[in-house]
């Protein structure tokens, strides 16, 4: 499976998609976890299963969801006291409850 | 009441700040200008090289400033000429039309508003920040023409016999001509009946009001303010402020190295982009770096010392979203005041020390994830910056830490509360 997460500068999700590679391995589960910028959304969302966005884009759900949807792709916004926690197994956990949807 | 306003924020204030943020033209300027910081910083980092902070080195490399300002002027010294390509090149795409060629035409049609010098030729100066204002709106209009004559499919009709790539191929001139004829015919009115270019009468008219009141203090307060407030309902404040603002903080900053190179004792701005990203958002917006280590240092709670252990590392580096979401800042009022104050204080007091020329004004474009003291020391090429970073931190930081202490003393009795519990549940 192939998560991809997006915020602003692809930065501080880059922190969460570390925790989440973790809890990944540690669950035994070959994933690839990515994070990239927003402005890249566009051109990368189709290579994923589930797009997860950083909180602080909440205002881009709207659009990203109607361009992940013409691609079939799973998108959400990302708890934000889970993202507040860098929280990887939360995270983790709401792509797979969002894949499975 | 509380419950009121956030209503208010959510459903009222949302909105709107999300739609300045989906703009097309506004995000095709903050893309067209993320695009060409590389090269900005580049051409920074060959300014610090021609004028090294410590006298000895700048000795030795005296003979070679103009050698080495050659990479300044190709980089920093574009501005406009890289801009007029890359923000016609980021609209030309979120309208789904060829990218490339919108781009190429974008940077045609400012070269073609230019003002030459009397011998016909192109002058630096307007490649970069002079012209920045007049590439931007440039790149907007020939993409807006573009992308009407796409709608209305106006194209060379040609007869069936001629191959279909030979019709596109005359189809492709369409733009092209329209774009750069228009251009040139409005220049042409302006010069003939204003006896002033384009470029000079939107420098007067629009530039110049724009940078005196982006240069000034309460132009700063407004964009904290904005900031801060955009923050506190949950969306990138600083990436969308001081993206929006980028034309005027980087003009101004750009006048700053363009005082350097001609030698200059006190450069002009006070204010300019790295003013806000460097001596304000120390630690990321809200100068919250000085937070992080109250939350790990001076906090009692479980969470808030978890929190602090999860956003010191990035702190150092100007990120903040575990303190943003995670403490969190986001729609908590408690903490809305120092979020708002912190910067506040931290820029009033920068300013007065580069007013007072206790400390060098910024001049250089470093990452903005450069941290905290070496980022004073860097965007100044000042030791005295250091010594301000840490004034304005503490300053910050006793903002900060009452508020934090109330909502420590919060979780500390819900904790203990939770922990009584559980203890009646263990021996029950």
């Amino acid at each position: 499976m192939k998560i991809l997460l997006v915020c602003n500068a692809g930065m501080s999700t880059s922190m969460l998609v570390e925790k989440m590679k973790d809890e990944a391995a540690n669950r035994d589960l070959d994933y690839e976890i990515k994070a990239e910028s927003c402005n890249n959304f566009e051109d990368v969302v189709e290579k994923y299963d589930v797009v997860l966005l950083g909180p602080q884009i909440k205002y881009k759900e709207k659009s990203f969801k109607k361009i992940a949807e013409e691609k079939n792709v799973a998108l959400d916004v990302v708890d934000s006291a889970a993202y507040g926690m860098v929280d990887g197994a939360k995270v983790l956990d709401q792509a797979l409850s969002l894949l499975n949807d | 009441m509380k419950n009121k306003l956030f209503k208010i924020l959510e459903d009222k204030f949302l909105p709107v700040a999300g739609k300045v943020g989906e703009q097309r033209h506004l995000q095709a300027i903050r893309d067209g200008l993320i695009a060409i910081l590389p090269m900005l910083i580049i051409g920074s980092v060959a300014l610090i090289v021609a004028f090294p902070p410590i006298p000895f080195l700048a000795e030795l490399v005296a003979p070679y400033v103009d050698r080495i300002l050659m990479i300044q002027n190709a980089t920093f010294g574009l501005m406009a000429l890289l801009a007029s390509f890359t923000i016609s090149y980021s609209l030309s795409k979120k309208y789904s039309l060829p990218p490339l060629e919108s781009a190429l035409l974008g940077l045609s049609s400012f070269v073609l508003l230019v003002p030459l010098t009397e011998n016909g030729n192109l002058t630096l100066s307007w490649l970069g920040s002079d012209g920045l204002f007049i590439a931007i709106l440039v790149a907007l209009y020939s993409v807006e023409v573009q992308r009407f004559i796409v709608e209305k499919d106006i194209t060379i009709k040609m007869p069936k016999t001629v191959p279909p790539n030979v019709a596109r191929s005359f189809s492709a001139l369409i733009p092209v001509f329209i774009v750069l004829l228009s251009v040139w015919v409005f220049n042409q009115i302006s010069l003939t009946f204003a006896s002033i270019s384009i470029p000079e009468l939107i420098n007067n008219t629009v530039t110049a009001p724009l940078l005196l009141i982006g240069g000034t203090f309460p132009g700063v307060v407004v964009l904290i303010l904005a900031i801060s407030i955009f923050w506190f309902v949950g969306i990138h404040g600083s990436s969308l402020v001081i993206g929006t603002a980028g034309p005027v903080l980087l003009t101004l900053l750009d006048q700053n190295t363009n005082a350097l190179s001609a030698g200059a004792e006190v450069l002009p701005n006070i204010v300019n982009q790295p003013f806000l990203e460097i001596f304000i958002n120390m630690g990321g917006s809200g100068s919250t770096f000085v937070l992080a280590l109250l939350l790990v240092f001076a906090a009692k709670s479980k969470q808030f010392k978890a929190i602090g252990k999860t956003a010191i590392g990035p702190g150092l580096f100007n990120i903040n979203e575990p303190i943003i979401f995670g403490m969190p800042i986001v729609m908590n009022p408690v903490m809305l005041i120092p979020f708002i104050l912190a910067p506040l204080s931290a820029a009033a007091i920068t300013y007065a020390a580069m007013a007072l020329e206790l400390v060098a004004r910024p001049y250089t474009l470093i990452p903005w994830t450069t941290p905290p003291l070496i980022s004073g020391f860097l965007a100044t090429g000042d030791w005295r910056a250091i010594i301000l970073q840490i004034v304005t931190m503490t300053v910050a930081g006793l903002i900060y830490y009452p508020f934090m202490k109330i909502l420590d003393e919060k979780n500390l009795a819900d904790e203990k509360a939770a922990g009584e519990v559980e203890e009646e549940a263990a021996t029950a």
